[in-house]
């Protein structure tokens, strides 16, 4: 739309990246923690790092004695393998309303429930917020989100084509230039080098909810029959509820047949519909811990007789979309590949980040000349989204180990109590940001080196799990491992917090981050 | 259907072009995808249809968009988006409603 393509798509890549950059940092942040998301509830979640042999692990054991305490009239059992990112079995139910009830975690080795963690932690609260803001009301969360992704799509393709020198850009960081430079050339470096990955991870991520992003699709060949796609695509199953009493076969020997027509995998997780009921089934589903497709393989069993009523395993078409998700998911156990995942999404946050500071930059003396409100607003935007979430995030963390177990305050658990400290201090830090231009990005860096290393002190204080003891056993690994980035993240916001002091001596856009900006 | 006004100022012109764009383009890709998808159920299974089109649909879209942004005559991008897209839209919709293909 305006005179060469070259032009538009610049503009396109500003306003996209304005607009709705502070989004897909939030996205990019809470997906880059999700790749930890079961390390960060081992470290939540005190009561749970367990040295589990998983070799003890029995159904017949497990499942009865963790529905035990509930209805037996309910619409779903659901019980969770324990693996090797998460030592205990998880459990939850499903009332006669749909309503999903847990999770109760259980030590494997004998099935003894797991004290209530208090806590939504990694699994609850972080990675749903990667993908649905925890906005539920008419799935608008998902709907942002989405949008925000196809935002990053266009961002991407647009970057490319406003970019002149892409090779040389692999080796390029003046991290000594003026701000605009040297901001310009991460936002470059991150931005190509993480190119691949940043466009899969968020094709990737769209694919996955297909269904809520394009119902009319689904409609338009199935009409509004919702439950003969999820059967045909998913394979699910279940059978009406006769109200007679039922019984419940050996779940162990359900196991064994199911892990035998899947050739050695074994399920990662059982449901059984309508427990109880004369006409109960069990759902066994196949293990996604050893290859990269979220595979949807099930074996239904009736829960009486334990006799085979149906398998399931994914059509062609349908298995690309399962690896597509797989490949997002990263549910598959591979530690190297993991941490790939977790820098290049941090590759994402920075690129993120420093476009917006490019931008603010670039404008900080025409508006200000101009007296334009842009560069303070953005500004503020910027800091609170950027610094403002992370401290955010690690003020969860330090909730997370100040907090005692059970309290209550103002009607409200100690679950949600972690959650507002969340969404609390992120408010102050949009208002700390708006209030104080200037000098909001160096105090909120040495916030983030506080709070980080505060959260390193209460874990060891609180759990006796400190990074050497935590080190020398295998098990606490986890734990350590969320230690060492917390100390290692401090580090990072200092130098940033020096770098920005150094900037406000000298913050002017220099003649060539202008001519990179046309 | 013609084109806005030309004198109406840069700012309401954008405002209408990015609402045109995001929204005649989604209904647009969802319109044709869900068309391409009833057709394609008649040579192949139907759920590997539906999947296969729902996965391309984010495609189409992207390409929806980017052009959106590029062409500079309104009245192409009237045409495209806002007939085009409604017209692809409800048609799968009564696809849709007549209870699918």
């Amino acid at each position: 739309m305006d005179q060469t393509f070259r032009k538009s798509m610049a503009w396109l890549h500003t306003w996209a990246g304005v607009v709705l950059g502070a989004l897909l940092f939030a996205i990019f942040w809470m997906g880059t923690l999700s790749v930890f998301d079961k390390e960060i509830d081992r470290w939540m979640m005190p009561d749970t790092r367990l040295a589990a042999p998983l070799e003890t692990v029995s159904l017949d054991r497990l499942l009865p004695q963790a529905a035990a305490e509930i209805d037996p009239n309910v619409g779903l059992w659901w019980l969770g393998m324990p693996g090797d990112r998460q030592p205990v079995a998880e459990f939850w139910y499903v009332d006669m309303n749909g309503e999903w009830y847990g999770p109760a975690f259980l030590d494997p080795r004998n099935g003894a429930r797991i004290a209530d963690q208090g806590t939504l932690a990694g699994t609850g609260f972080i990675f749903p917020f990667h993908f649905s803001l925890h906005l539920g009301w008419q799935n608008l969360g998902y709907w942002l989100v989405g949008l925000a992704g196809m935002a990053m799509l266009a961002l991407l393709v647009s970057g490319v084509v406003i970019h002149r020198k892409i090779f040389a850009d692999f080796f390029t960081f003046r991290w000594q230039r003026k701000l605009p430079r040297s901001s310009l050339d991460l936002h470059n470096l991150t931005g190509v080098l993480g190119l691949p990955f940043h466009f899969v991870i968020t094709l990737s991520g769209l694919i996955i909810f297909f269904a809520i992003h394009f119902p009319g699709v689904v409609n338009s060949v199935y009409g509004g029959d919702r439950a003969t796609f999820n059967r045909d695509a998913f394979g699910s199953f279940q059978r009406e509820a006769t109200g007679a009493p039922g019984s419940l076969a050996p779940l162990d020997r359900m196991a064994a047949e199911a892990t035998r027509i899947w050739g050695g995998d074994p399920p990662g997780f059982v449901r059984v519909w309508r427990p109880g009921d004369a006409n109960a089934t069990v759902e066994m589903r196949r293990t996604r811990a050893r290859s990269i497709d979220m595979n949807v393989d099930a074996v239904h069993f009736d829960a009486a007789t334990g006799e085979v009523l149906r398998t399931h395993t994914a059509a062609p078409v349908v298995h690309v979309q399962r690896f597509i998700a797989g490949l997002h998911f990263i549910q598959f156990e591979h530690w190297p590949l993991r941490w790939l995942y977790f820098v290049l999404g941090l590759s994402g946050c920075v690129m993120t980040g420093t476009g917006y500071v490019y931008w603010v930059e670039t404008r900080r003396k025409r508006h200000a000349a101009q007296g334009l409100p842009g560069v303070r607003i953005v500004e503020g935007l910027t800091v609170g989204a950027v610094a403002g979430i992370i401290i955010a995030t690690l003020a969860f963390f330090v909730a997370n180990r100040l907090l005692p177990l059970g309290v209550t305050f103002a009607g409200q658990e100690r679950a949600a109590l972690e959650v507002w400290a969340f969404y609390l201090i992120w408010l102050v830090t949009f208002a700390h940001a708006w209030s104080r231009p200037g000098r909001a990005w160096r105090e909120q860096c040495w916030a983030i080196v506080g709070l980080a290393m505060l959260a390193v002190v209460l874990n060891a204080a609180t759990t006796g799990d400190h990074l050497v003891r935590a080190l020398a056993h295998r098990h606490l690994w986890p734990v350590a491992g969320m230690d060492l980035l917390l100390l290692a993240g401090a580090p990072v916001a200092t130098l940033i917090a020096l770098r920005l002091t150094r900037r406000r001596i000298a913050a002017r856009p220099s003649q060539d981050a202008l001519k990179a900006a046309e | 259907m013609s084109g806005p006004d030309a004198a109406m100022p840069q700012g309401v012109l954008l405002a209408l072009r990015i609402l045109l764009v995001l929204g005649g383009g989604y209904l647009l890709a969802a319109g044709v995808s869900g068309l391409a998808a009833a057709m394609l159920a008649l040579v192949m299974p139907r759920v590997e249809a539906v999947v296969l089109m729902a996965m391309l649909a984010f495609v189409v879209y992207l390409a929806l968009l980017l052009w959106g942004f590029t062409e500079r005559s309104r009245a192409l991008l009237w045409a495209v988006f806002g007939v085009g897209g409604l017209l692809a839209f409800a048609f799968a919709k009564l696809i849709a409603w007549s209870g699918g293909a």
